[in-house]
């Protein structure tokens, strides 16, 4: 987890009018948002428009920070509200047909990972977590890759603890079947 | 408990002290458990080296100006929330003003439907005779029976209208006006005689 006091100090700078400080903040956290989303999302447009829109939220709404909870916390709030919002547009637009298969291709061939084993490695998992609930996909991605846990998780999402590992479980076993049946098929 | 959801709990680390000692005791006794637990850890092991990817540095070192690109194009765009305010509210007063004029206009093409007091009252003057009747109604070359009984959809619609009967026609009529009747009539075509037709649907006769 993030130095809080540190993250203090530059929030308190950025209210003071530091414009520099909101850009230390955007440097430590940009990875982690853009991960999140990329994750949620499964390809790198989609991921990329997530996190801009996280750096707007959170440009617009750190003057009015409470210090409630822990910056860390809260940029992920934001991440992963936004990544869902984003999910549930596209499911809409998909559903209407306002988005063409076009796009869909493009928004595939587009990356930042340029080491073709990763890229095969991390297309393989991101096909498999986008057969998996989107709560069930939140809930795997904080646990294995931001590694938070359930307690962090729970302030994050609102969500019961009890009701995390659930879902964490169920989403644990999706996976494992959408693997073996991948081996099968191969 | 199915053999797979015991190990996703004993590796998630969702397992009690005594849970944790019972799997153990029989992880030791089974070699499907046991590889099972295997290819589990396996997977994990691949899912942490996806953890942190070497991606393109270009992509982050651009993150900010490209934010700070769009945020300058928002800040633009909001300089001006008066003159959008205004421009919402001319377009919506544009909207009612035009729903209103189409309106009255209806209203004003189709008066006799619901208002009574702009409705135009006609009086027949009493010294019209059957003749002039027949010379607007367009009763041409039929004797009053005739015109009484027609068929024909236009006449039906005039006698309908009128509530003519043969009897009520030699109430209002001499005999010996219909000639006269037949000759102006026959100056008259069907174009003039559906005027004539919805001008009286348009009147009221007293």
């Amino acid at each position: 987890m993030a130095d809080p006091s540190s993250d203090f100090d530059l929030i308190n700078s950025f209210i003071g009018g530091d414009e520099s400080a909101f850009n230390k903040i955007v440097l430590k956290y940009q990875q982690k948002i853009y991960w999140h989303a990329r994750r949620m999302t499964g390809n790198h447009l989609d991921a990329d428009e997530v996190a801009q829109e996280v750096l707007m939220v959170l440009y617009e709404k750190l003057k009015n920070f409470q210090f409630k909870s822990s910056l860390y916390t809260w940029i992920f709030r934001i991440t992963a509200t936004r990544s869902i919002n984003f999910l549930r547009k596209k499911n809409l637009k998909q559903f209407f047909s306002f988005e063409d298969q076009e796009a869909k291709g493009l928004s595939s061939r587009e990356d930042i990972v340029r080491d073709i084993e990763t890229k095969e490695r991390l297309a393989k998992l991101e096909k498999v977590l986008q057969k998996i609930p989107v709560k069930q996909r939140e809930v795997f991605i904080m646990r294995n890759f931001d590694e938070l846990s359930y307690e962090e998780i729970s302030e994050i999402t609102g969500k019961s603890i009890g009701g995390l590992k659930a879902n964490y479980f169920h989403a644990m076993k999706k996976i494992m079947e959408l693997m073996k049946e991948n081996e099968n098929e191969q | 408990m199915k053999m797979n959801n015991k190990i996703i709990l004993y590796l998630d680390g969702q397992m009690n002290g005594e849970e944790k000692a019972a799997f153990e005791k029989e992880l030791d006794g089974s070699q499907a458990l046991s590889n099972e637990l295997k290819r589990l850890k396996e997977f994990n092991t691949g899912i942490s080296e996806l953890k942190n990817i070497p991606a393109q540095e270009d992509y982050f070192v651009q993150m900010i100006p490209k934010f700070r690109s769009k945020h300058e194009q928002k800040r633009k765009f909001s300089l001006f929330p008066g003159i959008a305010y205004s421009v919402t509210t001319a377009t919506a007063v544009i909207i009612v003003m035009l729903f209103v004029m189409n309106k009255n206009v209806k209203n004003e093409s189709q008066p006799f439907q619901n208002n009574e007091e702009t409705q135009q009252v006609v009086n027949i003057e009493p010294t019209l005779d059957a003749g002039s009747l027949s010379d607007q109604f367009g009763f041409i070359d039929m004797s009053r029976e005739e015109i009484a009984n027609s068929d024909s959809l236009l006449n039906y619609m005039f006698v309908r209208e009128l509530d003519l009967t043969p009897q009520s026609l030699s109430d209002i009529s001499p005999a010996d006006n219909t000639t006269d009747i037949q000759t102006i009539l026959q100056g008259v075509n069907d174009k003039e005689a559906d005027a004539i037709y919805n001008e009286i649907l348009h009147k009221k006769i007293l």
